[in-house]
């Protein structure tokens, strides 16, 4: 019984994956509804990822739109259609690269006071949420970025695209354009360090 | 449970994580260890959790999405999509050896001067023509037409003629310009 179940699971997936390849490819033969389709799949995910990593809903929503602009034009030098997703995050990465090169570029011309924290709360505040959720959204902000600047940048890449973004290991290495066993290995060296991350591990579990 | 399944020793710290990386890393034996052994199920279930939290936690700290990304209302053409497609460094390449080409072609043809060699070349073929051309143009430099309009005998042999175009400065009753006397003011 189990099996079987676990069996349907393979096939659905394997099913879907079949999809979004024929989408990928009628998307490069020119059809923007399959683009259209790929774009609502994926949008909230993209958009996810660039707001953990701008923590402002503005520029997250303008570089989301960029990555799919992106992503329609350069379609067809994506030669491997199993790999949209993770090429997708890819271009969703560099944009974010991009962005904080820019900033750090601008801020070298202008003080500008460190608002990230304030945006981070009006956008909460936008939303149908208690004090208390807002409370622990914002602690959680405290606690994970504090475990990450323990990390290099590609452990921390690494992490965020695993655990945050829920990718996996094949689609995090085309993201980042490196090997499985690299990816696995700065994994790796970021689990050790959260291991030993007791402060975040007690918020985790909610003490 | 099949303990006798069980090796003795629990997984280490290091086979845990390398598990939640990627359980096919393990090998076999700790793979059938980690199925059965409550101690190191227990142990990864609990880094798996909190793993589990971090991810939810981050999706629940995201607004809610809203819009949809708007893409333009015709499919890039073939040579916007080349565009975007290429390489940085073969965009600008391909413009500039084209650019390349086009000079080389313009210096190596140059249809200018190949219609002025040949005119020249044209025009050696016969130097003697040539110069019984230049010695007409000597004697008579003005067309046959024009010829009969001016005599040039005539004013070369009338001096009271010439004088009155070009006078002497003493019969110029209306010259101050000091000269010597006898000089022509031009």
């Amino acid at each position: 019984m189990h099996k079987t179940k676990k069996e349907k699971e393979i096939n659905s997936s394997s099913a879907k994956a079949l999809q979004e390849v024929t989408r990928v490819k009628m998307a490069k033969a020119g059809n923007k509804e399959a683009f259209e389709q790929l774009a609502g799949h994926y949008y909230g995910d993209i958009f996810r990822m660039i707001y953990y990593r701008t923590q402002s809903r503005m520029d997250a929503e303008d570089l989301t739109q960029e990555v799919f602009l992106k992503a329609y034009k350069g379609l067809g030098r994506l030669t491997d259609e199993d790999h949209f997703k993770g090429w997708l995050f890819r271009i969703a990465v560099n944009r974010v690269r991009d962005f904080h090169r820019r900033k750090k570029f601008s801020h070298l011309f202008k003080s500008i006071p460190n608002d990230n924290e304030d945006a981070y709360v009006d956008t909460q505040a936008s939303t149908e949420e208690g004090p208390l959720e807002t409370l622990i959204r914002k602690r959680f902000r405290q606690e994970s970025e504090m475990f990450l600047s323990r990390l290099s940048r590609m452990e921390k890449d690494v992490f965020v695209l695993r655990f945050m973004d829920q990718l996996q290991i094949n689609e995090i290495a085309t993201a980042l354009k490196k090997s499985e066993s690299t990816v696995k290995t700065h994994l790796y060296r970021a689990l050790s360090k959260f291991k030993k991350d007791r402060a975040f591990q007690d918020f985790l579990k909610g003490e | 449970m099949n303990l006798t399944a069980i090796p003795n020793e629990h997984l280490t710290e290091a086979q845990i994580l390398q598990a939640i990386v990627d359980l096919s890393d393990l090998s076999d034996d700790q793979q059938v260890h980690l199925t059965a052994c409550p101690v190191c199920v227990a142990e990864k279930d609990r880094l798996d959790r909190m793993l589990l939290q971090v991810g939810n936690m981050a999706k629940a700290s995201v607004p809610s999405v809203v819009s949809r990304p708007v893409l333009p209302d015709r499919y890039p053409g073939f040579l916007q999509r080349w565009f975007s497609e290429v390489r940085p460094f073969v965009r600008i390449a391909v413009p500039a050896l084209l650019v390349l080409v086009i000079i080389t072609v313009a210096l190596v043809l140059k249809p200018g001067q190949d219609m002025h060699t040949a005119f020249v070349e044209e025009q050696m073929i016969d130097p003697e023509q040539l110069l019984i051309d230049i010695d007409r143009l000597i004697e008579n430099p003005l067309p046959q037409g024009l010829q009969s309009l001016v005599s040039f005998a005539e004013i070369d042999s009338d001096e009271d003629f010439m004088e009155y175009i070009v006078p002497v400065i003493e019969n110029d009753p209306l010259s101050n310009i000091p000269g010597k006397k006898g000089e022509n003011i031009c």
